[in-house]
């Protein structure tokens, strides 16, 4: 017997999204858009110079100096066995600075953003904009409600600890921005090299206006080092970290326009610290 | 972009980004998931709104990016922790609350069970209401692909939230 009244697929839908939305949005992508129209132009510019001073060299192949990508450097953490002590609370996100401006003062960035931050490149322009954890989401997440809103209560669906950081490049994501996450288990996740790159050609299939995803380096997990694999798709590049307890840091750079500003070198030397992944216990 | 560009640009943000954020909140299941998602899509709106608004498609451009970037985010659908605020239902408007919070507390896990692409999917044809043309112009496949997608994600939904297989038998 089915003793729900007239239920609609559609009709429980829109109740699950019903509730407040986010502050306006449109400055943020107007700022993002004049970044890219600034970077573009300064690209376009830079062609132009590169190619005169490239020409001679050009011709002359033999004259022109070997490659000079920057060679990787593994910093792959060593698996741990866990902190013990670490106990996690219930989920709550970061203070915002204010009511209506998505943005974390610097003073109450967790601790995991501390670490992530200060593993990336120096540059003076990273915002967080909002963050949880590190946490136990099978505890109810204390959300607060926008003034004027009655209480709401969070419906839990999820029973995975973790942490979640959007670090924004620029208080209006001029230059694009960062997700950072932290999770003591990840059982769906490809578990090996193969597996990834099996996922990437499965799924992360190509349109009229984005290429094929890559996988842009892999490497199995060893007795002294964690997985790690790197993907780029849809403009995004993704690298991640994960131990062989299935303890799992993994790092998103999202440009306004590709390529990222923060590469996956740089996120994977995040994603491997180790101070990060002691930050979770181990399940 | 001009002034009277920019000014349209905001006008349409200040009257769509509620319904992006709800389709990015059900294709997400977090909060914070969505906002960046709808954040990211506009973004990528406003960089080409000079060429887009007199096309009358701006909607149409924003939604596909929701949705191919949603589809590209492949283990943020599948292995975060996902939860989605539903907020109990106005009394009078509803059946018995109790029931109904359960049954959403059902979908709400059941959704976090399907692919992305089956999310995406199931929003656009039960919740936006789109013809199986849109979706498949939207997610860049065939009819047939959509309505194989469609009847196997009603199937697998029915599996995980047996509560609704009276609805989904005659949809």
């Amino acid at each position: 017997m089915n003793a729900i009244p007239e239920p609609t697929l559609t009709r429980v839908l829109h109740d699950l999204t019903d509730g407040p939305g986010p502050a306006s949005l449109a400055d943020r992508a107007l700022a993002g858009a004049r970044s890219v129209r600034r970077r573009r132009v300064f690209a376009g510019a830079a062609v132009a110079a590169v190619g005169i001073l490239a020409a001679p060299i050009t011709l002359w192949p033999a004259l022109s100096p070997g490659p000079t990508g920057h060679a990787a450097a593994p910093t792959a953490g060593s698996p741990t066995a866990g902190n013990p002590n670490v106990s996690l609370g219930p989920c709550v996100p970061a203070v915002q600075e204010t009511n209506d401006t998505k943005r974390v003062a610097e003073r109450d960035w967790p601790r995991f953003v501390q670490i992530a931050v200060a593993g990336l490149p120096q540059r003076s322009d990273y915002e967080l904009q909002s963050a949880y954890g590190v946490c136990d989401p099978s505890q109810p997440e204390v959300v607060p409600s926008p003034e004027g809103w009655p209480t709401r209560e969070p419906v839990m669906i999820g029973t995975k600890a973790n942490a979640y950081a959007v670090i924004n490049l620029g208080p209006n994501r001029e230059h694009g921005h960062l997700t950072l996450n932290l999770a003591t288990t990840q059982p769906l996740l490809p578990d090996t090299c193969d597996a990834v790159r099996a996922h990437v050609a499965t799924y992360m299939l190509p349109d009229a206006e984005t290429p094929a995803g890559e996988v842009l380096f892999c490497e199995d997990a060893t007795a002294s080092a964690p997985m790690v694999f790197g993907t780029r798709y849809y403009g995004q590049l993704t690298v991640t970290a994960r131990y062989t307890d299935g303890r799992t840091v993994w790092m998103e750079s999202i440009a306004v326009q590709p390529p990222p500003e923060i590469t996956a070198e740089e996120l994977r030397t995040v994603v491997t610290d180790q101070a990060l992944v002691d930050l979770l216990p181990v399940n | 972009m001009d002034e009277v560009a920019e000014q349209e640009f905001r006008e349409y943000v200040a009257a769509r980004q509620g319904a992006l954020y709800r389709t990015a909140l059900l294709l997400t299941g977090h909060r914070q998931d969505a906002e960046d998602l709808v954040q990211t899509a506009l973004t990528k709106l406003a960089i080409r709104w000079t060429r887009l608004r007199g096309t009358g498609s701006p909607d149409a451009y924003v939604r596909k990016i929701l949705y191919h970037q949603h589809v590209s985010r492949w283990r943020t659908s599948r292995n975060r922790r996902e939860y989605v605020s539903a907020v109990p239902p106005e009394p009078d408007a509803m059946g018995d609350p109790a029931v109904e919070s359960a049954l959403r507390l059902s979908v709400a896990t059941a959704l976090r069970k399907l692919t992305a692409k089956q999310r995406a999917i199931l929003v656009m044809r039960y919740f936006e209401d789109r013809s199986e043309t849109e979706v498949a112009e939207i997610l860049g496949c065939s009819i047939g692909t959509v309505r194989s997608q469609t009847y196997r994600t009603l199937a697998r939904l029915r599996v995980l939230c047996p509560e609704l297989s009276s609805i989904l038998e005659t949809a």
